[in-house]
């Protein structure tokens, strides 16, 4: 029995590295899981639905089917998708045309953009045009919106140039002609 | 960003089984029906395993801890009494069967949250069985025999009780019955269940019950009052139940100082904290140690007999896969949408977690020992079954809640 007993001492520790790997490759596993999940890329989510805001593929940016051609002077304006990891996990285009009527940014499959990331709320910000001027508004956001690195607390001038984060996406804000 | 292995836990299980297994067929005098049971145990994972991972049904974690704390649970088992062992892996092959069709049952019925009444009926009924067929083990009047096949209703009692708390607490069943409201009619059920448990003195099963009922108050009850309500009564209960019930103080006694009685009510406490501390860090090898000694070894006190001869690290690995368990249970159950089925998932992780708590505190004593299995690793029947058998429910909605969506982006296999 003592061949047997020295095996089974062996053993014992040759066992618990073999459960503490195991427990540590279901950890990274995991862990990898997390990961994926706070890029909004969890299984929950609908990704078709994405197509429903007005978006565009790439530049060079194409004019809205909708728009008219012969009212030359219809403001609109650009949200140009700053690059990052983070836009890329949660399917963001390159570019965001924003008509007159202006736009709903936020989670909500409603929204004028819709950006299934989980950090945003379900109507994060609004964006509108009124006399000429365009305007930013946080719509009571849970993790808020950034104008140029400043938390938004009430409605604020848009001007070209600036650059808006919400929930660690950034886009730059472009008026158009 | 790097890959997911999927592999490697599962290989790691395999080596694990493939060693333990050859441990036992040293210690068996080299019979080789050591080996078949052993190769018959590893199919049975790899298969249940697989089955998971090609069908894509959801949540591929669970079934992987589960299976580590079963191997884990049958080398002690396997140990202490092989035939024990082999019958317990029979209960494991026919527990697997029960996870695929609990898996299929649970998937396809989608009318669960309207049947209150069934499940607080077949409660009751599977009670009164208990206390007119029951047979008393070990004090607890809590089992029932058909010939040579005996079971232990009051687990399946608690997977019923879970389904009936989660009709109310999803919103489900609003309408009054007997003009009784949901919220008292569940403060009665529950009553009535532990007023049962009493009679059956099934204590274990008692504190799993009530906390359950507890924690789903915190967690859905908007009325504070109902939540205060029930820990006082159960604070007079408890009281009451210190006052006068002597099993209760002996159990309470022997929690306080085991030394007082030693050979006799703190015997089997004792020897638990001796089988602990002999076992240093990294346990004395299967099959060196003596757990014997240890009354229950092979159901309650089954952590004690691992932490001897696998070691602290051994114990606290076990008390990391109920950790990682746990934290599965409670992320399918943040993640689902469907209320009933959030409240179900809610109900089976505070089961899965109160009950290691509650038996690995009372082996330790942390707390007074109230005797329950621990799920998936003590040697029972019933217990193997019924924990496949939430395992299952827990697999349907994890797999309900990814492949709702159409979306099932897995690029790892």
């Amino acid at each position: 029995m003592s061949a047997y007993s020295l095996v089974s001492s062996f053993l014992s520790y040759v066992f618990t590295t073999i459960i503490y790997l195991f427990i540590f490759s279901v950890i990274a596993l995991i862990y990898m899981d997390i990961k994926r999940a706070n890029r909004g890329e969890k299984t929950g989510y609908d990704f078709d639905e994405l197509d429903t805001a007005e978006m565009l593929e790439d530049e060079p940016v194409e004019d809205e089917p909708e728009t008219p051609k012969e009212k030359k002077h219809k403001p609109s304006a650009i949200l140009r998708t700053v690059k990052s990891r983070e836009a890329k996990e949660c399917g963001m285009k390159a570019a965001y045309r924003i008509g007159e009527k202006g736009a709903i940014i936020g989670r909500g499959k409603d929204c004028d953009i819709s950006i299934k990331d989980m950090y945003l709320s379900v109507e994060h910000f609004q964006i509108w045009h009124e006399d000429g001027l365009w305007y930013i508004g946080d719509m009571g956001s849970k993790n808020g919106t950034f104008l140029n690195e400043v938390r938004l607390k009430k409605v604020k001038t848009l001007y070209d140039g600036d650059e808006i984060s919400f929930g660690g996406l950034q886009v730059i804000f472009e008026e158009e002609a | 960003m790097e890959k997911a292995n999927f592999k490697l836990p599962a290989y790691l299980l395999i080596i694990m089984n493939a060693l333990g297994f050859l441990l036992l067929f040293m210690a068996n005098d080299y019979r080789a029906n050591v080996l078949y049971v052993g190769l018959g145990l590893l199919g049975l994972f790899i298969l249940i395993y697989s089955i998971l991972v090609i069908c894509n049904m959801g949540d591929k974690f669970l079934v992987l801890i589960a299976s580590m704390l079963m191997t884990l649970g049958v080398l002690m088992l396997c140990r202490l009494d092989i035939i024990m062992g082999a019958r317990q892996i029979v209960w494991i092959c026919i527990g697997g069967m029960v996870f695929f069709v609990t898996y299929c049952i649970y998937y396809n019925i989608r009318f669960w949250n309207r049947m209150w009444f069934l499940y607080a009926a077949g409660g009751i009924i599977l009670f009164v069985l208990t206390l007119v067929l029951g047979k008393t083990v070990n004090g607890s009047r809590n089992w029932i025999s058909f010939g040579p096949l005996s079971f232990q209703p009051s687990e399946i009692i608690k997977i019923f009780y879970i389904m009936f708390l989660a009709c109310h607490y999803s919103g489900s069943w609003t309408k009054p019955f007997l003009r009784l409201s949901p919220t008292l009619m569940t403060g009665a059920v529950t009553y009535v269940y532990i007023l049962f448990l009493v009679l059956q003195r099934d204590w274990g099963t008692i504190l799993v019950v009530f906390l359950i009922f507890i924690f789903m108050i915190y967690v859905y009850e908007e009325q504070k009052w109902f939540l205060f309500a029930n820990i006082a009564s159960a604070a007079v209960v408890a009281a009451f139940g210190y006052l006068f019930l002597y099993h209760i103080q002996v159990r309470v006694g022997v929690w306080l100082d085991p030394w007082a009685d030693v050979s006799n009510k703190g015997y089997q406490i004792a020897q638990s904290l001796f089988a602990i501390a002999a076992g240093g860090y990294f346990g004395r090898g299967l099959g060196n140690g003596a757990p014997d000694y240890i009354p229950e070894v092979h159901t309650d006190f089954i952590f004690s007999a691992i932490c001897e001869e696998m070691g602290v690290f051994g114990g606290a690995a076990v008390i990391i896969l109920f950790f990682l368990l746990a934290y599965r249970c409670f992320k399918i159950t943040l993640n689902t949408k469907n209320l009933y089925n959030k409240a179900v998932g809610l109900g089976i992780t505070l089961m899965f977690a109160l009950q290691t708590f509650i038996i690995i505190g009372g082996v330790t004593k942390f707390i007074p020992l109230t005797g329950i299995t621990l799920p998936f690793v003590s040697y029972g029947g019933t217990s193997v079954v019924v924990s496949f058998a939430s395992l299952g429910i827990m697999q349907a909605i994890s797999a309900l809640e990814a492949r709702k969506g159409g979306t099932e982006r897995d690029e790892n296999e």
